[in-house]
């Protein structure tokens, strides 16, 4: 598991090494990439498109093992972006080990 | 439909998402994988690319996934080709609503990219596997 990232399972787990270290590459990238996705949903005003967002980091985040980020980004969703629940986003970004701004 | 699912299609405007297929389906599933950014870009390549199972994103920006189910089912190639909606939406009325378009299915968003490849199997070799795999 990568340092930081204290919410995430495994999917590669088990499988080849080389499947491994592939899917290893393509979380970091998706990782690399979540500040970008935190500030287009910070900076999207509540309604359809800062829906949207959530919704796709909702799929994103979970097909990566982000189980934690993507049930808040879920609830974040569902819930039309309430503070508390952007702020339950952040933490889970956070606890990925990724810095947003 | 050819004798072995080979060529899969996806459908998403997700660039992440869209990793994530190739990954599973190319390199876990060892398909032949075509990933498209929208509904319209599928329109375009489906004819050359004849899939035999198409993986479609349902809220997308330019054509929903519903809309794009419709016109691909205009195309003669496509004819009988299932398509299996993903989507992150996961109440049940909402289900059963995406599957009254027509879709052969639906995967519910996030889906696990190992266990992706098996999972798609029987919307192919049945026409219609179990409705929420």
């Amino acid at each position: 598991m990568a340092p930081g990232s204290a919410d995430a399972s495994d999917p590669a787990a088990g499988q080849s090494p080389a499947v491994q270290a592939a899917f290893a590459r393509l979380r970091s990238q998706f990782l690399a990439g979540l500040p970008q996705r935190w500030a287009e949903i910070v900076s999207t005003p509540a309604g359809l498109s800062r829906a949207a967002a959530l919704h796709r980091l909702t799929g994103a985040a979970g097909g990566f093992g982000l189980t934690a980020l993507s049930n808040a980004a879920r609830q974040a969703e569902v819930t039309g972006g309430t503070a508390e629940t952007l702020l339950a986003v952040r933490r889970e970004i956070e606890a990925a080990g990724v810095t947003v701004p | 439909m050819s004798e072995a699912l080979r060529r899969v299609m996806c459908v998403e405007d997700d660039a992440d998402i869209r990793m994530i297929l190739e990954f599973s389906l190319g390199t876990v599933g060892g398909y032949e994988v075509r990933c498209c950014p929208g509904g319209r870009a599928a329109l375009e390549q489906a004819p050359e690319f004849k899939p035999d199972l198409v993986l479609l994103d349902v809220m997308m920006p330019d054509l929903s996934g519903p809309e794009t189910l419709a016109a691909l089912r205009e195309l003669p190639s496509m004819r009988g080709v299932p398509v299996v909606f993903m989507t992150a939406k996961a109440m049940p009325d909402e289900l059963e609503q995406l599957l009254e378009h027509g879709a052969t299915g639906l995967i519910v968003k996030p889906f696990d990219p190992m266990t992706l490849p098996q999972d798609i199997r029987p919307y192919w070799e049945h026409g219609r596997g179990p409705r929420f795999g």
